[in-house]
């Protein structure tokens, strides 16, 4: 009986052999099984679309997800910059098992409000870092803003009158910009007129002598509105769109601050799918204007290369 | 020292190991030392392998790669040269100028051309296709192509990539990379310098250089002598600083196969310089991409290997049991044997070897069996004729004086005496006969003593009287016939010889326990301390003496030979104190005297 017992044992164990070998020929099928379920789903949240400067954003951020096997779904609240439909979009998100998050947030509350309720996922904050836990894939702001004030200061030696206008109010990003801004002008004795609105910026653009936009979303508009009132102000504004080229190649934009939107939102993606902060991104700016944007190394940022 | 310690400590396992372990492990052993190195052979000859493919397939598609780039760059010399000797050379530009061929030319390789544009020395448009002026404010001639046309003017100019600053491309911005030559240009007969400048379309060179992919998630690049990024899969991160641009000195580097390491980590470099340009195509793999399936082999490889060493344990298990099996049982009933077994059954299974030992092993007890048999009842013969030769000491000589004492008697008239002898003398005879037995009850023992006392005191005219008595316990128990009356003889010799009428001879029967004594004591001389030391000692000569002859030396061995080396006489003497002999025997009933053999062997 025991005799017995042992050959069973020997024998399963040689079942349990076999079955091994068999298992090993499909080694890698077995040990990297591309499924659906170990991609990581991150959603992205812009604030808005319309004005098309996230574009190289999202490039990036889809050379980002094929890199690192991530899977992105991009969302904009129907209402542009409403941090309310905002919020609601993210917890929708996170209730839908999102793995990460990389957010342009409408107001520093919406990601301060989710990191409460949803700590384990990793959130991305771009554009403004709001804090409360999440990772910051942000430029220097401040600095942005100092370099832009620094260019107009350097066009209008005698002092003049500044407008700074910030087309998202919400946003505690463009807010760091334009403090910044308005400080280095006022130190350099320029005059300097802050609005949020757009009926505000239209009845005032008249009495300045140049105009600060830290976003370039407004940027259009303005050009057309300053066309169409024939008013000649020399803008000086930030970013990476093909708007921001053009101004500077006619004429109408003095001075770009511009970075990369395709290094950002690579950038951003990435650190969604790490998890975890991966010490400081640098975001390299520079300060281009019209005579410069051909120079070899202001071109490699300012137009975006290949498909 | 440890090692040579842990040598030891198999070798002596393995001496003491059994059969059917030794087989076991030893055929285990060497096929699995045997399985290992043809698994490693196997496996290294198969990474070897993959490694070699890989590597050859990365070499054919840079290879492919680099002559599509080749061609595609020659193409666009052959374009120049067309463009510059069929078009420029033969026309005067101060009569006309060519556009409408220049159209022509574009327009055949438009998918892979931005525009073609002539420039005068000074830097003026001469003449362009798609465009027909340039950008307000543009200056070609202070562009790098422009400068590097006038200056190597032999040569023709590839660029590195950059964006078009010469026409309004209807809002677009494009990455071009310059084919530039110096052109020697014809106004009115005077030749004037100039530049002829064919822009290509950076993405026509991207989707050369994008399109294979590298085995083992390997990928191009491109770049100028210098190491510049002409082309990268990152291109975009690494002009935004996201990402670093060469990770190697590509210049330092030649033709061929390197293996370098990139950021840390091992890769397998292979450079080749794209013909005219001097451009450099560099592929990158990570080696240990390279072995990618290799792994999936190796894993294979330990997984049969494991079940392959424990099914060859498992068969050698069972085959060795198998030829071990009988071996085992057979030393197993060698053992049993070997213990005093007596029913030992020697199975003749297994390989015929075996079956012939263990029949040989059979025959040989079988053998063994009936020799000792033989011996034990050849012993047993020998004994008996021993016994008989002992007792048949006694008669012949105890009879000879008897019948001498009672011719004596006669002679002397003592009738009365002479018939109490002879009648003493028959009762003696009928009691020694006892119907064959060597044992007989005590009390025939003691009355056989009586009787030969009788027979004696008469001889020796009542020199010493005879006390025969016997504890009440002993009553019903048997002894070896004739033990007694050899000593009484000696002690009546010996010891009443020199006696006046006062000698005295008692015998007396005793048990303790499981033991019966005999004592018989007389009051004789007794017996000087070396004749007591030899009377039981075979290597002394025994001494003759008077009387029957009987030496108590052959009673003590009679008593021996029957009931074994424990039992037999004692003597206790002191000079003219006397002598005492006791006589030592197993208590026997009548049951276990039954068991005892009459003489001539019957039971």
């Amino acid at each position: 009986m025991k005799r017995r017992h042992k050959n069973f044992i020997q024998l399963a164990i040689l079942a349990a052999l076999s079955l091994l070998v068999i298992l090993s020929v499909f080694f890698r099928e077995i040990s990297w099984p591309e499924t659906r379920e170990d991609r990581v789903e991150i959603s992205v949240l812009f604030r808005e679309w319309e004005s098309g400067i996230w574009t190289e954003v999202r490039r990036g951020m889809e050379k980002a997800a094929a890199d690192c096997g991530a899977e992105l779904r991009f969302l904009t609240p129907q209402e542009a910059n409403s941090a309310a439909e905002q919020q609601l979009l993210i917890e929708q998100e996170l209730q839908n098992g999102a793995d990460g998050l990389v957010v342009v947030p409408a107001s520093p509350e919406v990601l301060e409000n989710t990191a409460q309720i949803h700590r384990g996922v990793p959130r991305v904050a771009m554009e403004s870092a709001p804090g409360g836990g999440s990772f910051p894939v942000v430029p220097d702001n401040p600095g942005i803003g100092k370099m832009l004030a620094e260019a107009a200061a350097e066009d209008f030696p005698g002092g003049g009158t500044a407008l700074l206008v910030n087309p998202v109010p919400g946003s505690g990003g463009l807010w760091e910009r334009l403090d910044a801004a308005g400080a280095t002008l006022r130190e350099r004795g320029i005059s300097v007129l802050v609005c949020e609105g757009e009926q505000e910026w239209k009845e005032r653009i008249g009495q300045a002598d140049f105009c600060l936009l830290p976003d370039p979303a407004l940027l259009q508009p303005m050009l057309d509105f300053c066309e169409e009132h024939q008013i000649q102000v020399p803008l000086y504004t930030v970013g990476y769109s093909k708007d921001v080229a053009d101004g500077l190649e006619n004429g109408q934009i003095a001075a770009a601050v511009v970075w990369s939107g395709y290094g950002e939102g690579y950038q951003a993606v990435r650190q969604a799918v790490l998890g975890k902060d991966a010490g400081p991104l640098e975001i390299p700016v520079i300060l281009v204007r019209k005579e410069e944007m051909y120079e070899a190394e202001n071109q490699k940022i300012l137009f975006p290369i290949g498909n | 020292m440890f090692l040579r310690r842990m040598i030891r400590k198999a070798v002596r396992s393995y001496r003491k190991m059994g059969i059917q372990m030794m087989i076991s492990i030893s055929f285990t052993t060497v096929t699995v030392i045997g399985m290992m190195l043809l698994c490693g052979m196997l496996v290294l000859r198969f990474s070897n392998a993959a490694s070699a493919l890989q590597q050859d397939t990365g070499q054919r598609m840079i290879e492919q790669v680099n002559r599509q780039l080749d061609t595609y760059l020659r193409g666009m010399m052959q374009l120049s040269d067309t463009i510059y000797y069929r078009v420029l050379k033969n026309n005067d530009l101060a009569e006309m100028v060519p556009a409408e061929s220049l159209e022509l030319l574009y327009e055949e390789n438009r998918s892979a051309l931005v525009s073609v544009s002539v420039f005068a020395e000074d830097g003026s448009l001469v003449t362009a296709a798609p465009f027909f002026q340039l950008k307000k404010g543009v200056s070609p001639q202070n562009q790098q192509w422009f400068l590097r046309a006038l200056d190597q003017i032999e040569n023709q100019h590839f660029s590195t990539p950059y964006v078009q600053n010469l026409f309004d491309n209807g809002g677009e911005y494009l990455w071009v990379i310059s084919l530039s030559r110096h052109a020697e240009l014809t106004y009115a007969g005077e030749i004037r310098r100039g530049v002829l400048l064919i822009d290509l379309s950076f993405s026509g060179l991207e989707q050369i250089c994008r399109n294979p992919e590298l085995p083992g998630g390997g990928y191009f690049y491109l770049t100028d002598r210098n190491g510049e990024i002409i082309y990268h899969p990152d291109q975009q991160l690494i002009y935004a600083g996201v990402a670093n641009g060469s990770p190697i000195d590509v210049a330092s580097l030649k033709d061929g196969v390197h293996q370098l390491e990139v950021d840390g980590v091992p890769h397998q470099v292979m450079v080749k310089t794209v013909g005219y340009t001097g451009w450099k195509l560099v592929s990158l793999v990570p080696s240990k991409n390279l072995a990618g399936d290799v792994d999936q082999f190796r894993w294979f490889g330990v997984a049969l290997l494991v079940f392959v060493i424990f099914l060859l344990a498992f068969v050698n298990m069972h085959l060795s049991e198998h030829i071990s099996g009988p071996l085992r049982r057979l030393n197993q009933a060698v053992n049993a044997l070997e213990a005093g077994q007596e029913q030992v059954e020697f199975r003749q299974d297994g390989c015929i070897e075996v079956q012939h030992l263990a029949h040989s092993i059979r025959s040989m007890v079988s053998t063994m069996r009936h020799l000792m048999d033989d011996i034990i009842e050849q012993e047993q013969n020998k004994r008996r004729l021993e016994m008989e030769v002992l007792q048949s000491q006694i008669n012949p000589h105890f009879l000879y004086n008897t019948l001498d004492s009672v011719i004596w008697l006669t002679e002397n008239e003592r009738y009365e005496d002479a018939t109490r002898m002879v009648a003493a003398l028959g009762k003696l005879f009928r009691i020694s006969l006892s119907r064959g037995k060597v044992v007989i009850p005590l009390k025939d023992e003691l009355e056989h003593a009586r009787h030969y006392c009788t027979i004696q005191s008469i001889r020796y005219k009542e020199r010493f009287e005879t006390r025969i008595s016997a504890e009440p316990d002993t009553e019903n128990l048997y002894t070896l016939k004739l033990i007694i009356q050899p000593i009484l003889e000696n002690a009546i010799y010996h010891g009443m010889a020199a006696m006046d009428e006062d000698g005295c001879i008692s015998v007396h029967a005793w048990r303790d326990e499981q033991n019966l004594y005999i004592d018989v004591r007389d009051n004789g001389l007794g017996i000087p301390k070396e004749t007591l030391d030899s009377l039981l000692d075979d290597s002394k000569p025994m001494k003759k003496s008077k009387g029957s002859g009987i030496g108590v030396r052959n009673i003590h061995h009679r008593i021996q030979l029957v009931f074994g080396p424990a039992y037999g006489l004692q003597f206790f003497s002191e000079p003219d104190e006397g002598t005492l002999v006791r006589i030592h025997l197993p208590v026997l009933d009548e049951q276990a005297a039954e068991r005892y053999p009459r003489e001539g062997g019957q039971r």
